[in-house]
């Protein structure tokens, strides 16, 4: 029965879902889960509250399965979802966690690492992970919707159609906002290259 | 191509948007302008540095959790209807009538206050308008009073009592012009 579900796609699984079968909705969990949870990570600048907020996209989608109209891709109508709760917990909680204390956190993350997994190349593990303390506050400090863009561009492929449709805004204003993205990372990231070149 | 072009169609570029002479004619560019080339290659260092952005594994029991919280959201949605049924239905009952009385009177006091406002014709002083033409029946029958006030006859109270309709009267009158 799973093997079957598994099989079949993201719209049929909802439509079956909007019967009543709550198995083809554990099926859609399943498949997306790791999407979903990457971008709110991402988006949230790796905050502790990413996978609740994750798992609330799903509960969303579980009570609003009656308004979604197998239109559009199913993944559409999920990362729609997933860019409101994403922007609500930002509303709720006033703003990111400041820049600083996440460094902390972050260098307290990088020293558990090293000690807990015996690396043998403690220096490699430690660069990696400046790395993408570097690249993760380059996005954070993008604007709200930039980063949204960049995230569903990069990170999750979406087309520009798609994207304009996440964010409800034009392919032309999804083309510009990738663009001037682009250019504030590079910005951002310029002293990180300057100090490798 | 010059430098303001190559900017212009960079993002693109980037995108892999141009068609295969504008992409000939970009990368000339490019290979003959440091300053292009450079800008080019940082804005592609930078989107490729964004792998670097790991995330960590997700939790095995994410989609446990997940129904989990439908449940509990289930529960909570249904007590809250459960809920408002229950105030309903408790500002229903019996129990809950003592401010009826109270409430009739303020809504009485308001309508009174509201005509007085309005100088409805409520009060004991004020008179409905009359039209012309009820004037003129009241004329009328002014003038028929008088003229009853002016027979004879009608002096004689003791007489009138034994009436019953004022038509009588001028044929009372004639019987005593006979007599």
């Amino acid at each position: 029965m799973v093997t079957e579900l598994e099989n079949l796609k993201d719209e049929e699984l909802m439509l079956q879902f909007q019967k009543g079968d709550e198995a083809c909705f554990r099926t859609l969990v399943d498949r997306h889960k790791k999407r979903v949870f990457h971008l709110t990570y991402r988006f949230l600048n790796g905050s502790p509250d990413a996978e609740d907020v994750a798992q609330e996209v799903f509960v969303k989608i579980f009570f609003s399965k009656d308004s979604y109209k197998p239109l559009a891709k199913f993944t559409t109508w999920l990362f729609t979802i997933t860019r409101n709760t994403c922007f609500q917990n930002l509303k709720k909680k006033g703003k990111l966690i400041s820049l600083n204390e996440k460094a902390d956190e972050t260098n307290s993350e990088m020293q558990s690492m090293i000690s807990d997994r015996n690396s043998e190349n403690p220096s490699e593990t430690c660069l990696d992970e400046e790395k993408r303390r570097i690249v993760a506050d380059a996005i954070a400090k993008l604007p709200e919707t930039q980063r949204m863009v960049i995230l569903l561009r990069r990170f999750e492929q979406l087309s520009y159609d798609e994207i304009a449709e996440v964010l409800g805004v034009t392919v032309q204003s999804v083309k510009s906002l990738l663009f001037r993205g682009r250019c504030s990372l590079k910005d951002l990231l310029k002293e990180y290259f300057n100090e490798n070149v | 191509m010059d430098c303001q072009k190559c900017k212009n169609l960079i993002s693109e570029y980037l995108e892999e948007n141009l068609d295969s002479s504008q992409k000939k004619l970009f990368e000339e560019h490019i290979s003959g302008c440091r300053k292009c080339e450079n800008e080019l290659n940082q804005l592609l260092d930078s989107w490729e540095l964004l792998d670097e952005y790991s995330v960590p594994e997700l939790s095995e029991d994410f989609t446990l959790k997940v129904t989990h919280k439908v449940h509990e959201q289930a529960r909570t949605n249904d007590s809250e209807q459960a809920n408002l049924w229950d105030k309903i239905v408790e500002a229903l009952t019996l129990k809950k009538v003592a401010f009826l009385p109270a409430l009739g009177s303020l809504i009485i006091l308001a309508a009174l206050g509201y005509s007085l406002l309005k100088g409805g014709s409520v009060g004991i002083n004020q008179q409905p308008e009359i039209s012309i033409s009820q004037k003129a029946q009241i004329v009328r029958d002014v003038k028929d009073e008088e003229i009853i006030r002016n027979l004879e006859i009608y002096q004689n109270v003791e007489m009138l009592e034994n009436l019953d309709v004022l038509d009588d009267l001028e044929t009372l009158e004639n019987m005593e012009e006979e007599k």
